[in-house]
Order: C-alpha cells, then sequence, then structure tokens
C-alpha cells in the first residue's frame, strides 16, 4: 500500500517537473487528439442544443426577423450608395497611381466546443494547419473581433476569445483617436485600459483594432464602451467596453489568412 | 456503497462532459457556467468505491482538460486527489441535505480553482491577474453549489443511489 502511494506521489512529481520544463504545446498535443476522436459527437451534440436553443427562443426570432428585413431595406438603400462611393475612389485612386489594397482571404470555420472551465475562455473551431490557419490567425464574425489562433492542428484551432483573461489587444476609440489596450476579464465584458485622465470618452463610443502590433490589423470592430472607471490607482482612465460579438450565441466564424 | 459497471461510469461522465462543452455556453451568466463534470465526481466519489472514484476523476478530468486551454492533466490531478479525498472521509462529513449538497459543490469547486491555479503556475501558464482570478472562482463556486442539488439528484435517479444509504 505504501509502495503504491509513493509511486503515485512520484508520478505527480514528475508530472509537474515535465510540465515545468517542456513548452507547453508538447504538453498540450494529447489534446486534440482527443477532440478529434470526439469531433463528430461533439458537433452532433451541439447542434442538438443549437437547436433546442432556437426552439426557446423562436418568440424573440420572430421579432429580431422583422427588425432584420427593415434593417435590410435601410441597408440596402445605403449599399448603393456606397457603391456610387467606391466607383468615385476607385476613380480617383487611378488618377493618383494608388495601388488597390488586397484584401485577405476570409476561411470559414464551425464551432465545434467551447472551454469547459471558467477560468479561460477559448472555443475550438473546425478548420487548422490544412486549411493555412497557425498560431496568431485573428478570427472575427460579422459583428466584430473575436479573437486569435491560440493553438492548431491538422484539422481543428483552439481560439482564445478576446474576453480570456490572457487575452490583450491594441486597440483605439473610434471617435477621439485615443489609444489603449483591450484586456479579457473572462467575463462577457472587457477592459480597455492605460487611458490618460483627460481622455476623451463617452459611454457608447466605438473601440476598434488600432493596427499597432503585428497580430491584428486595423480597424476590426472589438466593441462599445458601457462604463468609465478610475482605474484603483487613479492614475489612468478605464472603460469597461462590451463586444460587439455575442460569444454565447456565436456558431461560425472567419480567420483572417 | 454502491459498484457501478465501467460502462456506466464512462457513459454518464462523458455524457455531462459534452453537456458542459456543448450546452452550457447557453446557460453561463455574466461568462460564468456551473462545473457538472466537477459535481458527478463529488457524487460518484460520495456513493461508490476507490476504483470507482478513480475511473470517474480521470475520464472527468481528461475531458474537462480536452476541452480548456489549461495545461495538460492539471483538471485530472484536481478531480483525483479531490475524489480521493472525498471517498476516504465518506460518511464523516456528507448529509443528504440541500445545503449540505451545495456547500460540498461551493468548497470542491474553490479548491479545484486553487489546484489548477496552482498547477497552472508551475506551467508559467497564468489566468490573468490575480483579482480576475479571485473574482470567477467565488462566482463559479456560487453557480455550482446552487446548480448541485439537481444534479445529485438527476445522477443519484440514472444510477439509483441514495446517498443516505449508500454507506
Amino acid at each position: 500500500m505504501k509502495i503504491k502511494k509513493f509511486i503515485a506521489g512520484l508520478v505527480v512529481i514528475l508530472y509537474a517537473a515535465l510540465i515545468y520544463f517542456s513548452p507547453p504545446r508538447y504538453i498540450d498535443k494529447p489534446k486534440f487528439l482527443f477532440l478529434r476522436i470526439a469531433k463528430l459527437p461533439l458537433t452532433l451534440t451541439h447542434a442538438f442544443f443549437r437547436n433546442i436553443n432556437y426552439l426557446v427562443l423562436s418568440k424573440d426570432m420572430i421579432q429580431d426577423n422583422k427588425y432584420l428585413h427593415d434593417t435590410v431595406d435601410v441597408l440596402t438603400r445605403q449599399l448603393s450608395q456606397y457603391k456610387e462611393i467606391e466607383q468615385e475612389n476607385a476613380r480617383l485612386r487611378a488618377l493618383l497611381n494608388f495601388k488597390k489594397a488586397s484584401l485577405p482571404r476570409l476561411i470559414a470555420a464551425g464551432i465545434i466546443a467551447r472551454d469547459s472551465s471558467n477560468f479561460s475562455d477559448t472555443i475550438v473551431i473546425s478548420q487548422g494547419c490544412k486549411s493555412k490557419i497557425n498560431s496568431d490567425t485573428v478570427v472575427v464574425a460579422e459583428a466584430g473581433l473575436v479573437g486569435r489562433v491560440y493553438e492548431s492542428s491538422s484539422s481543428m484551432s483552439r481560439v482564445m476569445l478576446i474576453t480570456d483573461p490572457n487575452s490583450r489587444v491594441s486597440a483605439i476609440v473610434s471617435r477621439s483617436r485615443q489609444i489603449g489596450v483591450v484586456y479579457g476579464t473572462s467575463s462577457n465584458l472587457c477592459e480597455l485600459r492605460y487611458l490618460p485622465l483627460a481622455t476623451d470618452i463617452l459611454v457608447g463610443d466605438e473601440i476598434v483594432t488600432s493596427g499597432f502590433s503585428d497580430i491584428y490589423p486595423k480597424g476590426i470592430l472589438i466593441g462599445r464602451v458601457v462604463k468609465i472607471v478610475r482605474e484603483p490607482r487613479g492614475l489612468s482612465l478605464l472603460a469597461v467596453v462590451a463586444p460587439a460579438v455575442n460569444f454565447t450565441s456565436l456558431e461560425e466564424v472567419l480567420c483572417i489568412e | 456503497m454502491h459498484r457501478i459497471s465501467n460502462a456506466t461510469i464512462m457513459m454518464i461522465v462523458i455524457c455531462a462532459g459534452f453537456i458542459q462543452v456543448t450546452a452550457f455556453g447557453y446557460i453561463e451568466i455574466a461568462g460564468i457556467k456551473p462545473d457538472i463534470l466537477l459535481l458527478i465526481v463529488i457524487f460518484i466519489s460520495l456513493s461508490c468505491q476507490k476504483s470507482e472514484t478513480i475511473k470517474a476523476a480521470l475520464i472527468a478530468g481528461i475531458i474537462k482538460d480536452v476541452a480548456s486551454s489549461s495545461v495538460f492533466g492539471s483538471y485530472m490531478l484536481s478531480f483525483l486527489v479531490l475524489g480521493l479525498f472525498l471517498n476516504y472521509h465518506q460518511r464523516k462529513f456528507y448529509k443528504e441535505k440541500i445545503f449540505t449538497q451545495a456547500l460540498f459543490g461551493f468548497c470542491s469547486y474553490i479548491f479545484m480553482a486553487i489546484f489548477v491555479f496552482g498547477f497552472n503556475s508551475i506551467a508559467h501558464r497564468g489566468f490573468g491577474p490575480f483579482y480576475i482570478f479571485f473574482n470567477i472562482v467565488v462566482k463559479g463556486a456560487l453557480y455550482t453549489a446552487v446548480v448541485s442539488p439537481l444534479v445529485f439528484f438527476v445522477t443519484s435517479k440514472i444510477l439509483r443511489i441514495r446517498l443516505a444509504h449508500a454507506g
């Protein structure tokens, strides 16, 4: 009995030593193996609960549908105006000999699983290295920024959401162009930090990526300011940001190659 | 103490795991969701034998590790240590009352969180600033405590075990 306990203790100590000295990506390799095995049942279970959620929310969806139809009409009118402006822009660019900026390729991916714990906010998506999705690939949804790829295997990737406590995004207040850093808090909100006390920022202001990093391109909507407070030490302001993306109902994402 | 077949343990833990990683996104409050896998491990360790506790803790831990970004093995070890502790002291503390079930859920969640935090710190993988971690732990423990009587009730119905008569 004592030998068994000794061996069990030894295994724990050896494992702790192993994870201390080896890079995390080697320790985490088996995770994708398990996920690959469980991919199909996970996808089916996800679809099952998603449909149940639809049934529960069907009343709200009728109202949403009406609202969306009205919005589509407004947006269609705006789109025709923008097309005019785009053509004008193209003509003016040609006159000035500007090179056309190449648009990035977007890869669609479905969500297979969500984080099982509360201490981190990650999702597993159905695309990986085969589709040229590697670490630090930026992931977006129609509404705005989702996060970045944290680790990837051949056919799956784990995405760190912007609400994860380890997430940091260089951001800018869209209206006043004030720069800050968006931190995840593992709740459904983020915090925009390092804003000078005299910053011109209001509740409702849009926060977008600043482009001052090697990872996130400029101008992707992160969210809107819902509250402004002083940081605990009182040296700067802190804005609480509600992400533009509703992570609870997120089903598909787009990866920027 | 009850005996449950390996197939039943695997079935119930895997089902709980699938629900945890797919459905619980819809019932989270302010980004916090309860930990059903932890509650299943607590239930089995309080009602079954040591070998069953180890099997349930290992399977639940692997599922939890696979579906989270924490270092592989941290949840597995925390479930194992917690399960064995509860199994050893099975009848000393536990009474089949809603408050006791909620208290077990709350305390076990706090233990698991501290264990996982420590283990991930060894691997140089933090969970952000400590005050955020603390905030999440308290909320998560409370939510888990609230759902624990329901999970215990459903699990006991599925396994046809009453904890009061388990010893």
